[in-house]
């Protein structure tokens, strides 16, 4: 069985299929990228292996480290090592970013059966990575997402990402809302989490990203499934042909 | 009845049970208050004064119970932000009404109450701004928000506004809602556990009133029984 596998998968809301008969095989340590027009189901392909309620599956498998993930709670595939940055983070008022980092690292200590960082050792961690990543210390103590620039929220998505070193990282249109300087610092940080034992989903509109974090495969999703894959080069020539010809 | 005086250019923090209060010409209070049996309590802002106001209710035990909280700006220049947070489990029956009197020119008020309801509790709430005739230079704004998280809960809400004069801004609204689908997904996605993330939500839901407290011991004490009552009653 491979590391992660989406068998013949169905799914979409409630009232629409988005994804038909969708089928994709991940190895351990490979970078996949995910391109295609708007509304050809990118993002709900996102949702679906991450568990968002917004989404039904009529029929498929989805696999991940030998286990069917479809079964399971949002959290329960986190803790298993799934990760999604999302394209629109959520605005949660109330709640600062640094309280909500120190909840999301003790729940992967609990689940996993690990004693907690205390306080200083958590602050230090997430102050440096947050210095890799740009990120000012002030924005850490405002609440999470808002009020955020759309480079901002990225940002942080980022450093969610470095703190809870997910197996799997699905990151759904990262680029968009970055500047050139913040695409550069966040792909640097996706590229030193780049291992043999951790692999990448990147859903893009964009070949600029892929000149930054090299894939090994290149997907084109046209009607909810996968028409086409192939290597980097084929991000070049979507970016010089666009999608009419698929 | 206990009966408070902030005096001419006083700045005063205060908590506790008091029927009147009067806030002499430049003076400031930050008046919290969590009522344990039916209330009435009357403020009177002189000219340039100021009452920031919360109160808080978040009863352990089924119970019935009328609070009223009125305002006056009596003064020019006066102004209030009159704050309340309710917390409302089993078939606890509240009444709560905000009024606040403009009675002189330039003068300005805030009232926004936010809160929970679950099981078969039960909230009557009136906001109420009154703006006497003849005054120019009046702001007046209005809001509730409640979540209501059981179908036997219930609120009935009559945001309120008397406007008797022509030179005034105002607005007033109020909101009902559930917890956000999407947010507890986003929190689940990194871990949470979908109970942690459920009180994580509805915690930081009063964090807008809570962290607006001027004096640290009280908002512990106001913040340590949110906290409480949630526990009790997720």
């Amino acid at each position: 069985m491979a590391w992660f596998e989406i068998k013949g998968l169905t799914a979409g809301t409630k009232d629409k299929a988005i994804l038909k008969d969708f089928s994709l095989t991940v190895n351990e340590g490979e970078v996949h990228a995910v391109m295609g027009p708007n509304g050809t189901g990118k993002s709900t392909l996102a949702g679906v292996i991450t568990g968002n309620p917004k989404y039904v599956v009529e029929s498929g498998s989805v696999t991940f480290k030998g286990k069917n993930i479809l079964d399971m709670l949002p959290e329960e595939r986190s803790w298993l090592g799934i990760f999604l940055g999302f394209q629109n983070p959520i605005e949660i008022d109330g709640v600062s970013v640094m309280t909500f980092l120190k909840y999301a690292v003790n729940a992967h200590c609990k689940a996993k059966g690990l004693e907690e960082p205390d306080a200083p050792a958590f602050l230090k961690a997430v102050k440096e990575k947050a210095a890799e990543l740009g990120i000012q210390s002030d924005i850490l103590k405002r609440f999470l997402n808002v009020g955020f620039s759309g480079g901002e929220k990225k940002r942080i998505e980022t450093l969610q990402m470095l703190m809870l070193q997910p197996d799997f990282c699905i990151l759904d249109e990262m680029d968009s809302g970055l500047d050139i300087d913040a695409l550069n610092t966040v792909s640097a940080a996706v590229n030193s989490l780049r291992s043999t034992n951790r692999s990448f989903l990147l859903i893009t509109h964009y070949d600029r990203l892929l000149t930054l974090i090299k894939p090994d495969f290149v997907h084109v999703m046209k009607g909810g499934k996968i028409i086409r894959t192939g290597s980097a080069d084929l991000a070049k020539e979507l970016e010089a042909e666009g999608y009419g010809s698929f | 009845m206990n009966n408070l005086v902030i005096k001419e250019d006083e700045e005063k923090i205060c908590f506790g049970d008091y029927s009147d209060i009067t806030i002499k010409k430049g003076g400031k209070l930050h008046y919290y208050h969590i009522p344990t049996n039916d209330a009435e309590v009357n403020i009177y802002v002189e000219e340039g004064g100021f009452c920031e106001s919360l109160l808080l209710f978040c009863p352990e035990k089924d119970e019935c119970k009328r609070v009223k909280i009125t305002v006056n700006l009596d003064g020019t220049g006066a102004e209030t932000i009159s704050n309340a947070i309710y917390l409302l489990g089993k078939k606890a029956d509240y009444a709560l009404n905000m009024t606040v009197n403009h009675l002189a020119g330039n003068t300005a008020s805030n009232q926004y109450a936010k809160g929970i309801l679950t099981d078969s509790a039960f909230l009557d709430f009136v906001g109420l701004v009154n703006i006497n005739p003849n005054l120019k230079d009046i702001s007046g704004n209005q809001l509730n928000e409640a979540m209501i998280l059981s179908e036997q809960a219930r609120i009935k809400c009559i945001p309120e506004l008397s406007i008797l004069s022509e030179d005034v801004k105002c607005t007033h609204g109020a909101s009902l809602g559930n917890l956000d689908e999407q947010q507890l997904f986003y929190l689940q996605s990194r871990g949470l556990p979908y109970d942690t993330a459920r009180y994580l939500i509805l915690s930081s839901f009063t964090n807008a009133l809570t962290d607006k407290i001027a004096d640290s011991e009280i908002k512990n004490d106001f913040c340590e029984r949110i906290s409480k009552w949630l526990k009790q009653n997720l």
